[in-house]
């Protein structure tokens, strides 16, 4: 469930995506709205909505949006410990 | 982080100036027309004010002064210190404040220095002279900042639309009777390298291998002697420091972040300051842009904002400012102000 509120913070996040069209094992940057300006909508949103930041670098590693939650959430874990 | 209070240095006055000519980014061809469009919503930036190559930085700041020391009836001779806050001098050396001494028709006896600082420059600057006339022998001084750079090349999308010149003239005065104007300051040089320029300095000089331009992944070519920008690494810098920051000066300043008029931000992008006002917790409305005309200015956009978009308000009643100031460095300064009694001059162009 994490997962998926993690995805509809991205589609809201993005300009141009559809609400409810993505889901959490998405390649984002194959998509058509994937650019340097949506890197840094992305890298915004985990820190309003986590309170946790994760680098471009730190991006590079994740395919999918899965793997983007799950580094969100080691890095606040991270944090918490 | 630092903490500080300047409780005997009044902010007099304030006035800028920028190149009459204005270039639009809806014109800049790098980029398609969607891209352009898309950009331009992103960072608030659809104008900007372009110097020809013989108009330096110091002459948009001697051109502000001037016209802010013939507006406060200041005499020349009562000013007794120059800060010229700047990445853009006239030359390697010597320092471009003691040409502006001389320019300006200050008095020999004038103290006078560059520092090298962008995005921080004027909040850092305001402590600068702020605490100069705090120690007692100067009573009146002038904080110059701004810059003309042409570092970020046409063809690299990621800089080209963002920056544009201006440059400022600041008075400061000691005064026994004025509020205090607090300040949070920090650095962070481990972050050197997400705004900089490679070559040109002492550690890698020009070499005729500096102007070659590389493509870039993302479009357009950039070399050595351009500007780099990591987007990425400057949001996750500004949102890392810069809300906390202005939450620890306003409770140093006794005041709530509620309480506060206005917000000057550093007018780097309209996306980033969106985020640092949700992540304080105020309305966008209360943090003023002048970025739709004038772009990036550097240490100049706090003060072109002032003197653009509060103006008005600023006559009719004092203003609760908190200026923060953040980027190249990395470094930050941010600063609360009563703004009250400010001499605001009309927009200058040169």
């Amino acid at each position: 469930m994490q997962a998926e509120q993690f995805v509809r913070h991205f589609e809201n996040a993005i300009e141009g995506l559809t609400p409810n069209s993505l889901n959490p094992e998405t390649k984002y940057h194959t998509l058509a709205q994937w650019d340097s300006l949506a890197l840094l909508c992305l890298l915004a949103m985990i820190d309003c909505e986590y309170d946790v930041q994760v680098s471009g670098m730190e991006l590079k590693s994740c395919d999918t949006l899965r793997q983007v939650f799950d580094l969100a959430m080691s890095k606040k874990l991270a944090t918490v410990a | 982080m630092a903490l500080a209070a300047l409780r005997r240095a009044r902010i007099a006055g304030i006035a800028s100036a920028v190149p009459k000519e204005i270039v639009s980014n809806s014109d800049y061809t790098v980029l398609s027309e969607e891209q352009r469009e898309k950009i331009i919503k992103y960072t608030g930036i659809r104008f900007r004010r372009w110097a020809p190559q013989e108009l330096c930085c110091s002459d948009l700041c001697q051109a502000a002064a001037e016209k802010l020391m013939a507006e406060m009836g200041w005499e020349r001779e009562s000013i007794g210190a120059v800060v010229f806050i700047s990445q853009t001098s006239d030359y390697p050396f010597p320092a471009t404040a003691q040409i502006l001494q001389n320019k300006l028709g200050l008095p020999s006896s004038t103290l006078a220095f560059d520092v090298n600082l962008g995005c921080s420059g004027y909040t850092y600057g305001l402590y600068i002279l702020g605490s100069l006339l705090e120690a007692g022998g100067i009573k009146r001084g002038l904080l110059l900042a701004g810059d003309v750079s042409k570092m970020h090349g046409d063809s690299d999308p990621a800089s080209a639309v963002l920056f544009g010149h201006a440059g400022s003239a600041t008075a400061m005065e000691f005064s026994e009777d004025s509020k205090p104007v607090f300040f949070e300051f920090g650095s962070d040089g481990s972050g050197f390298k997400a705004i900089y320029v490679p070559a040109g300095g002492s550690r890698s000089p020009v070499a005729a291998a500096s102007f070659q331009k590389s493509k870039l992944a993302g479009g357009g070519a950039r070399g050595d002697t351009d500007v780099v920008l990591d987007a990425a690494e400057i949001i996750n810098f500004t949102m890392r420091e810069i809300p906390h920051s202005i939450r620890r000066l306003v409770e140093y300043a006794g005041c709530g972040v509620a309480d506060v008029d206005a917000y000057v931000f550093h007018q780097a992008n309209q996306f980033i300051n969106n985020q640092v006002a949700r992540k304080i917790g105020i309305k966008s409305d209360k943090a003023p842009t002048s970025l739709y005309d004038f772009g990036n200015t550097s240490s100049a956009t706090i003060p072109l904002t002032i003197t653009t978009q509060l103006r008005e308000r600023l006559a009719e009643s004092p203003q609760k400012l908190v200026m923060s100031g953040f980027g190249v460095g990395l470094s930050w300064t941010s600063a609360y102000w009563d703004a009250e009694r400010v001499h605001l001059p009309e927009l200058v162009e040169v």
